[in-house]
C-alpha cells in the first residue's frame, strides 16, 4: 500500500519530465509513450532498491536516458535487420523512424524546429544528450554531470563540441536551404 | 552574415517549446505491464523451481536404480557357475 501510495507520488510528479525528455530523443508521441511507460514500470519496481545515494529526480532523469537510447538502437537495429530482409518491411521501418512530429513545437518554428532536431539526431549520444538536458531541459551542468556520472568539465566539453558541430552541420543545410529560396 | 543568422534562428527555433501531457492511459498502462511482468516472473520462477526438482528427482531414482542392480545377480549369473578350471577344450 506503501509503495503504491509513493509511486503514484512519483508518477505525477515526474510523469512531464519524463514523456518530454523521451519525446526530445524520438520527436512523435507514440513512441514517447513506450519509453515512458518502460521508465515508470522500472521505478515501480525498482523503487524500494532505490539507495537515495542520488536525489530521485537524478535517478529517473538517467533512467529516461537510458531508456531512450536504448529505444533508438532497438528501433535501428530493426531497421538495419529489415534492409537486409524484405524490402517492403524495411520501408515500413524506415517511415516509422523517420515520423517526427514534436507537438511541443511552436506552430511558426516547426519547419527550423525539424532541421534543428534532424541535425541532433546525428550526434554522438553523449553530445546528444547533454546538449538536450541542458538546452531543452535547461539544466546547470553540476546536475547534467550527476545525471551522466561524468565530471561538469566533461559536460563542458561535450556541450562545446555539440555546439560546434551543430553549427557546421546547419551551416551546409544553409547552404541546401538557399538553393531552394 | 546572413548565414550566421539563419543559424542562430534554427538554433534557437526550440525557444518556447511547450510542455506535453502524456496520454491519460499512461498510469493504467504501466500497471497492466508491471503486473503481467511480475505474473511472468513468477510462472517462470516456479517453471524452472519443477525443472530443477524433476531433474535432481531423475538422478537420484538412477542413482538408486544401478545401486540396486549391482547388488541382486542376474538369472544368467545363477544358472552358469563360475568354472573352476581354464581348461577350454
Amino acid at each position: 500500500m506503501q509503495q503504491s501510495y509513493t509511486f503514484n507520488q512519483i508518477y505525477f510528479e515526474y510523469r512531464l519530465m519524463v514523456f518530454n525528455l523521451a519525446l526530445h530523443y524520438v520527436l512523435n508521441t507514440e513512441d514517447a509513450e513506450e519509453i515512458a511507460q518502460d521508465v515508470f514500470v522500472k521505478v515501480y519496481k525498482n523503487i524500494h532498491n532505490f539507495k537515495e545515494q542520488s536525489s530521485i529526480k537524478t535517478w529517473i532523469y538517467r533512467i529516461t536516458v537510458n531508456a531512450s537510447l536504448d529505444y533508438i538502437a532497438y528501433k535501428n537495429s530493426k531497421k538495419r535487420f529489415f534492409i537486409f530482409g524484405k524490402r517492403e518491411s524495411a520501408d515500413k521501418e524506415y517511415l516509422s523512424v523517420k515520423h517526427t512530429d514534436h507537438p511541443g513545437v511552436l506552430l511558426e518554428n516547426k519547419e527550423t524546429a525539424a532541421m534543428l532536431f534532424s541535425v541532433i539526431n546525428t550526434l554522438p549520444e553523449t553530445q546528444r544528450t547533454a546538449f538536450l538536458l541542458s538546452k531543452l531541459e535547461g539544466l546547470g551542468n553540476a546536475e547534467i554531470a550527476e545525471i551522466m556520472e561524468t565530471s561538469i568539465a566533461a559536460v563542458e566539453s561535450l556541450q562545446v563540441r555539440a555546439k560546434k558541430t551543430l553549427r557546421e552541420k546547419l551551416g551546409e543545410k544553409f547552404e541546401e536551404y538557399r538553393r531552394k529560396k | 552574415m546572413e548565414k550566421e543568422e539563419w543559424i542562430n534562428e534554427v538554433l534557437n527555433s526550440t525557444r518556447g517549446l511547450k510542455k506535453v501531457s502524456p496520454p491519460e492511459s499512461l498510469l493504467h498502462n504501466i500497471r497492466k505491464q508491471a503486473e503481467d511482468e511480475r505474473v511472468t516472473e513468477s510462472k517462470t520462477a516456479w517453471l524452472v523451481a519443477a525443472s530443477v526438482i524433476f531433474i535432481i528427482a531423475l538422478n537420484v531414482r538412477v542413482y538408486f536404480k544401478d545401486d540396486a542392480q549391482q547388488q541382486t545377480p542376474s538369472v544368467q549369473e545363477i544358472d552358469n557357475p563360475f568354472s573352476g578350471n581354464n581348461q577350454l577344450y
